[in-house]
């Protein structure tokens, strides 16, 4: 291990860059230049933004899955498991008292972790989601065909990306198509929560906003799901609900907060994320073309520039761990109840693993990213998500001979789940 | 009750454990159930992070079913993967698989 003379605190500008919220608009000139900066000098540091506890940035590929490692001591379970400001940290410890945010996955430790991971994890293997293909690819067909009847302009993210993800993740569900534009609604006030243009208009714009508006539209959610949770225990269904609603542990049904804590983490999480990796990597193509001729030329590349989207885009910017106990992390020192922030996305331009790594490159193998994270909170519904875009892309890009940005785009403000929300797009047919 | 099967994991050092386990669930779980050095399961079974890499031994190898794309896809990037690697997270336990026997490799990447 190499010993590091620096000065754990990380310069103040940088600190804001990696923390606030508002720098995920401008990646390019903002959060990846503040990466590489952390990467090559203060790869562990801590950083002290105003309106923000104290936290250490852990930046690098290798220290994020030496940390993911380790889930005893960095820990999931302990607090909120993503950075918010103090006064909505504050604010999230007054509304749950005793209890948990959410009853669902990112929360929780081993081994509550493990069995209520078990309840899905089969369903979310690779052979498994497999059998969901056909339905599937009639959504991606009808999808490219309504983006392609388009004429002139389109904004790939509200004509295209956005609505696509939400089809199949509530298919396999089994919610209803008219039931969508209610659960579109809702994830974006979830996870767009410190976006000015997405919140709630009846919340005040006050410091505590983003928990206000998170817990209120969490209420929405709730109440929608345990409808459709009592429905699928009456009437069983081949649908992911079905499986969750009659799921027994330890002999007993889930209770509902985790039957609900179940629906809003898939139903987000395999929503926006997907949606920002597709318009993504759609705008890397228009700034690559060179690697569109190439996937189109040679279609078995489908795959990999699936893989290299999901590392490109990186839309989960981080998720945060709670320090269990004292302990030595390189040569810092850190204490019990110290929150980490893992940068995902700087962890995937890291030149020790990816070589030139700010280029758009389809034909990198292995592509050992962390998008998906690393270790026991690997996204679960990655083989859901990688089958999904390479459908996706089987359909569009065969019929499409060029995509050319027709402005800059415009990026959700958020220091968790962040990518494109508006995009106009000229495309051009083959 | 079903009739339990035998699955011996042998190390790289040739030290064989056998476990006697009922025929579901899946490889993985077998050894980490019963304490079994050498499978880590970083993702806990989620066919990603590819440290429950084991080679069956030859006379089993063509007993299982192909492995899924995405598992010969992780397997191919394994630097000590040879003919006969497979990830035991993949692995479904069924009657037929009594008997089954697998080598860690030397270290789970």
């Amino acid at each position: 291990m190499t010993t590091r003379t620096t000065d754990a605190r990380i310069p103040d500008d940088i600190a804001a860059a990696a923390v606030l919220p508002l720098s995920y608009t401008d990646e390019e000139n903002i959060t990846y230049p503040a990466f590489k900066w952390l990467r090559e000098n203060n790869p562990f540091g801590s950083a002290h933004v105003e309106g923000f506890d104290p936290i250490w940035l852990a930046t690098t590929h290798k220290d994020i899955i030496e940390i993911e490692r380790k889930p005893q001591i960095f820990t999931s379970g302990r607090d909120e498991p993503f950075v918010n400001d103090t006064a909505s940290s504050a604010f999230f410890t007054l509304m749950r008292g005793d209890a948990r945010t959410l009853d669902t996955l990112a929360y929780m430790d081993a081994p509550e972790h493990t069995k209520i991971k078990n309840v899905t994890s089969d369903w979310f293997l690779p052979a498994s989601v497999r059998k969901r293909e056909d339905e599937i690819r009639a959504l991606a067909k009808d999808s490219v065909e309504r983006l392609l009847a388009i004429d002139g302009t389109v904004d790939i993210v509200k004509d295209f990306t956005l609505k696509y993800p939400l089809r199949v993740i509530m298919s396999l569900f089994g919610v209803p198509p008219e039931d969508e534009p209610l659960m579109l609604a809702l994830t974006q006030e979830l996870f767009g929560t410190t976006d000015p243009e997405v919140q709630r208009e009846e919340v005040a714009l006050e410091p505590d906003v983003a928990a206000r508006m998170f817990r209120e539209a969490i209420a929405d959610f709730f109440g929608y799901f345990s409808r459709l949770s009592a429905d699928r225990r009456l009437n069983p269904r081949d649908d992911l609900s079905s499986l969750i609603a009659n799921a027994k542990v330890d002999g007993e049904y889930l209770p509902e907060s985790f039957v609900n804590g179940y629906y809003i983490a898939i139903a987000t999480a395999g929503h926006d994320t997907t949606s920002s990796t597709m318009s993504g990597a759609l705008s890397a193509f228009a700034r690559f073309p060179d690697q569109l001729d190439l996937v189109r030329s040679n279609m078995a590349l489908v795959p990999s520039v699936v893989e290299e989207a999901v590392r490109y885009v990186s839309p989960v910017k981080h998720f945060r761990r709670i320090v269990s106990e004292d302990t030595q992390f390189h040569d810092r020192d850190l204490k019990e109840g110290d929150s980490v922030m893992l940068l995902y996305p700087s962890a995937n331009r890291d030149a020790e693993v990816f070589e030139n790594p700010d280029a758009f490159d389809i034909t990198r193998r292995p592509n050992r990213h962390l998008a998906f994270g690393f270790g026991p909170h690997m996204c679960i519904g990655q083989h859901v998500a990688k089958l999904e875009m390479r459908i996706l892309l089987e359909e569009l890009l065969p019929k499409v001979k060029k995509f050319e940005l027709e402005d800059h785009g415009k990026y959700v403000a958020a220091n968790f789940l962040s990518g494109l929300k508006t995009q106009q797009m000229k495309i051009t047919k083959a | 009750m079903t009739d339990k099967i035998q699955i011996t994991f042998r190390d790289p050092a040739g030290q064989e454990n056998t476990v006697s386990v009922e025929p579901r669930g899946t490889v993985m779980e077998a050894a980490v159930m019963n304490n079994v050095g050498g499978i880590i399961a970083e993702c806990g079974g989620g066919c990603s992070c590819a440290t429950c890499h084991v080679y069956v031994d030859p006379e089993w190898f063509a007993a299982l079913p192909e492995p899924d794309p995405t598992e010969s896809e992780l397997v191919e990037f394994l630097e000590d993967a040879r003919p006969c690697s497979r990830l035991s997270c993949q692995i479904q336990l069924v009657p037929e698989l009594d008997g089954l026997t697998v080598q860690t490799p030397d270290q789970q990447n």
